[in-house]
């Protein structure tokens, strides 16, 4: 039983050694780590480990079954590709950060209970906060506050579910729900999953602060929280039909909006939501096809993504911005870079021979086998408009186009590495499916699931090839322009500023005031009106609201003198002391 | 190894990378009627009561050509319509939130 190694424990305690670790041998320990825990994953053998019980909660750490094991495999997998990206990087708290991140995500895809789950979840939100004020621009800090408070509000809404569901089933276990039992503590935990997976319209969070992360932190995000997500709700949520619905208009929300923006990496967050809206539709159509084919397209998305993640890292740091107005023709000196960046987009467009192809079918034809004609063509609107921006026009706006008179280098040799490690195994995953393929979930449906026939293959080329005819047609429509589009974020933006504004208007003014009347009616007049006011309000309000208390706490003071020493009301008294007491350091601080 | 060489040769012949993206073009048509016309076979639906959905996904199945009028219509509304969006009503200066 005890061959089980957690491997979150390499990254979390790992995390802990960093800075203890001399600097020659860092970088050297950084990769090793991931190697050795993608190794642990691989020689895992299915069953349930770390099981106790902590305050009479059943606490499960590793569930391991073929579900935790395909997304433990790309997870760990991803982390070396990921640490080779931004080993050049010399501040340890970004290393750390990274590190607590990928550990957080593998412990929620081992966590056999909602407590475990939770924690994690919570590790995660935070490390990757710190991923974007990792860059120090003021729009980075900003954008990781909001980042920060809404992860912590979707935290909230699980952990109220939690707290409900125990109560209605007195269970915290972490099993598949079936739609016909889910209530409203259910609906609160699918919530909660709902943000990170940034389900619309709980998305707004992602392209608002995936394209103000630091340039390797970015890789490490695009792969980690909504994937981690789509694993949630693919073990507890599969066949809500609501899912199928979000899904699906997940996938054309994001490429709408990627047809419309200017910046690449939020162009590619767009299309996160896009791609994860495939892997949540999946789920939410359920059955064999269709839960494979979520797996399956998130071990794929995770891997291509990161690459065009690196891509447009690379360019944004060799360049210093990520404006698609103010780049161009810089194939000439970056054709590596664009190299990789193409295989990766043509994998996402899912062209025949690399990885979009084997995976994104595999949802589609769920949605058919169960009969969901309308999910499907909608789906496959989709895919048109996945090419059209991340495979067509963030390209050509980059590396061709008109030429902007940046004459950048090729990143360093350790992001092209991870570039090209990426791109092959993207193109391994799509000439040779079926080393994807025996990890996923249902392994026999997975195996009769053959991507390369003649009618699946004349359909992709079809739209694409006229999807990449309408895009030459219409060139001068799709120009870049400088600005921004507004989305969803504009509503927590300005609930932000209104919460701002009061405080700062409406709390400082009485502030203020106070501090007014204090100045007019001198010290001495204040001080017994104060004194006045404190002895009406002890007659009347403390001395009957104590007296009352005292009577109706009599019974459980008297149960309560054989344990304690002071009477009731004084605690009561001193509680609330200290909550004026805090109150009002906060006020005049 | 100068990797800028073979992307400057295509882009100094674009005339033939043209001639050959339309040959492509010409050749998936001709595929798609070559599957459609004489590799598939489809069960025939007749006197059914069929949704819209159902009846395109059977124009899909029977029609040649069907998934290019499909890319070709589709990417044709998506730029237009988002285009048209963000002009009127969700473009703000880059500046606006700040």
């Amino acid at each position: 039983m005890n061959n089980f190694i957690h491997p979150a424990i390499f990254f979390i305690f790992g995390a802990l050694l960093i800075p203890l670790i001399p600097g020659k041998f860092k970088k050297i320990y950084l990769l090793v780590l991931p190697l050795i825990a993608f190794y642990t994953v691989l020689t895992m053998k299915t069953g349930v480990y770390a099981h106790f019980k902590y305050l009479e909660f059943d606490i499960v750490l590793g569930r391991v079954d073929s579900l935790s094991i395909v997304f433990a495999h790309v997870f760990t997998l991803m982390s070396f590709i990921g640490v080779l990206f931004g080993i050049h990087v010399d501040e340890d708290a970004q290393h750390i950060a990274s590190y607590f991140y990928v550990g957080g995500s593998l412990g929620v895809v081992f966590a056999g209970d909602y407590l475990t789950v939770f924690i994690f979840w919570e590790m995660m939100a935070l490390a990757s906060t710190f991923l974007i004020w990792f860059r120090r621009e003021p729009a980075s800090i900003k954008a990781g506050q909001r980042y920060l408070l809404m992860h912590i509000f979707g935290g909230l809404l699980l952990l109220g579910g939690i707290f409900l569901h125990y109560q209605s089933t007195g269970s915290i276990a972490f099993e598949t729900l079936l739609p016909a039992n889910a209530g409203v503590a259910e609906y609160l935990i699918l919530a909660g999953f709902a943000l990170n997976a940034a389900v619309f319209p709980l998305h707004a969070w992602l392209p608002d602060a995936y394209p103000e992360a630091t340039v390797t932190g970015a890789v490490f995000m695009c792969a980690f929280t909504t994937k981690t997500a789509v694993y949630v709700l693919a073990r507890a949520f599969p066949e809500f039909y609501v899912l199928a619905i979000m899904g699906t208009v997940m996938t054309i929300y994001g490429v709408c909006y990627a047809t419309i923006e200017n910046d690449m990496r939020r162009i590619l967050a767009y299309h996160i939501i896009s791609q994860v809206g495939y892997m949540v539709a999946g789920i939410g159509i359920g059955g064999a096809l269709a839960i494979n084919g979520a797996c399956a397209h998130a071990y794929a998305h995770i891997l291509y993504k990161a690459l065009l993640f690196m891509g447009a890292g690379s360019v944004l740091m060799m360049t210093g911005t990520s404006k698609l107005n103010k780049l161009g023709g810089l194939y000439k000196y970056m054709p590596l870079t664009m190299i990789f960046y193409i295989v990766g987009g043509i994998s996402i467009s899912g062209f025949p021979l690399f990885s979009g192809f084997v995976s994104k079918s595999m949802v589609i034809a769920g949605a058919a086998e169960g009969g969901h004609q309308y999910l499907m063509l909608l789906l496959l609107l989709a895919a048109v408009g996945t090419f059209l921006s991340v495979g067509l026009k963030l390209p050509y706006f980059v590396f061709f186009g008109k030429d902007c008179g940046l004459k950048p280098k090729e990143p360093p040799k350790n992001m092209l590495w991870a570039m090209g490690i990426a791109a092959f195994l993207c193109f391994i995953i799509g000439v040779y499916p079926k080393a994807l393929y025996v990890l996923l979930p249902y392994k026999e449906a997975a195996l009769e699931f053959h991507p390369y026939n003649m009618p699946h293959l004349s359909e992709t080329m079809q739209i694409l090839l006229f999807t990449g005819l309408v895009f030459f047609l219409l060139l001068k429509r799709l120009q870049p322009e400088g600005k921004i589009n507004l989305d969803f974020d504009w509503f927590y933006r300005n609930i932000l500023n209104a919460f701002m504004w009061f405080d700062q208007k409406i709390i400082q003014s009485i502030d203020v005031a106070w501090g007014n009347v204090y100045k007019s009616f001198g010290i001495k007049i204040l001080m017994m009106s104060v004194a006045r006011f404190f002895a009406w309000f002890d007659k009347w309000a403390i001395d009957g609201v104590v007296d009352n208390v005292a009577y109706g706490t009599r019974w459980i003071g008297d149960k309560a003198r054989r344990v304690q020493t002071g009477n009731l009301q004084n605690y009561l008294a001193m509680a609330i002391l200290i909550i004026f007491v805090i109150v009002g350091v906060h006020w005049f601080f | 190894m100068n990797f800028a060489e073979p992307i400057q040769y295509l882009r100094d012949n674009l005339k033939t990378v043209k001639k050959v993206m339309w040959l492509l073009i010409a050749v998936s048509l001709l595929f798609d009627v070559y599957v459609k016309v004489f590799a598939s076979h489809h069960a025939v639906h007749h006197g059914e009561h069929l949704s819209l959905a159902e009846t395109i996904f059977i124009w899909a199945e029977t029609i040649p050509c069907f998934w290019s009028a499909f890319g070709l219509v589709g990417c044709f509304l998506l730029i237009r319509i988002m285009k048209g969006l963000s002009h009127k009503v969700l473009m703000r200066k880059e500046d606006y939130y700040e």
